[in-house]
């Protein structure tokens, strides 16, 4: 079993094929926005780094050029809704 | 979204029918009527820096005992997922405990600790700036708070990440 940190946890999680890596460049820095955080400025670095050990030494995530659609098993069951 | 630690105060009674049914706890946390509930409350992505202020560790190394104010290793279902993995629950008695401890926390004390650069090293959930305390701070003051009526109502705590 591969107990993932959790960055790698909620990177895996969010790799729903429908984004591209700029997309999710920009989910991640409204995550900080809304939380009124600092936004890191490695981010981006931090962000393909990581990615890139999911695809690289994980082989947890594929790159691809167009949308996929993402296996089942592999999509997150919940959602929590937001307070209003 | 990011990493979420929320804070559900539950009745013992509440605590005991979801400890032998889990289905409802996750029914109770994703129905409809959960963002009206005032008896849940999340951290943010403040708990990893919680952890670090309140130990000097990151979650997955952390043996002190306050840990167990978001992650009380006594787990809900070992076997549901409530978004990134099951919930932890904390007997009235116990949230008595770690209020006692954590109501004398202070501001002061918690700024003493922020180290942000020692807190990137430790790879504590998110990243780490050296203007971030505030935010940490906001989300302490909101535990405490929880804490404290929480042990006033005699209440258990149940914590799950999202």
């Amino acid at each position: 079993m591969v107990t993932l940190d959790f960055w790698s946890q909620e990177m895996f999680l969010d790799a729903n094929g429908q984004k591209t890596v700029t997309e999710y460049l920009t989910v991640l820095i409204n995550q900080f926005q809304e939380s009124k955080m600092e936004i890191p400025g490695d981010l981006d670095e931090f962000m393909i780094e990581t990615l890139e050990s999911l695809n690289n030494d994980l082989n947890a995530i594929e790159f691809s050029n167009s949308p996929i659609k993402v296996a089942p098993e592999f999509e997150n069951p919940l959602n929590k809704k937001p307070k209003n | 979204m990011g990493m979420i630690a929320n804070l559900l105060r539950v009745t013992t009674a509440e605590l005991e029918t979801y400890l032998l049914d889990s289905s409802l706890l996750e029914g109770r946390i994703y129905s409809e009527e959960a963002a009206e509930d005032q008896n849940l409350i999340d951290v943010d992505k403040a708990w990893d820096g919680i952890i670090f202020l309140l130990t000097g560790q990151n979650i997955q190394n952390a043996d002190h005992p306050l840990v167990q104010v978001l992650f009380s290793g006594q787990l809900i279902d070992e076997e549901q997922d409530l978004g990134y993995g099951p919930g932890h629950y904390l007997t009235s008695d116990q949230v008595k405990d770690l209020n006692e401890k954590i109501s004398k926390i202070t501001t002061e004390d918690l700024k003493q600790k922020y180290n942000s650069k020692q807190m990137n090293e430790l790879d504590v959930y998110p990243i780490w700036d050296e203007d971030s305390f505030d935010y940490l701070d906001e989300n302490f003051k909101l535990l405490q708070q929880t804490y404290a009526e929480a042990a006033n109502k005699e209440q258990a705590i149940i914590t799950f990440l999202n």
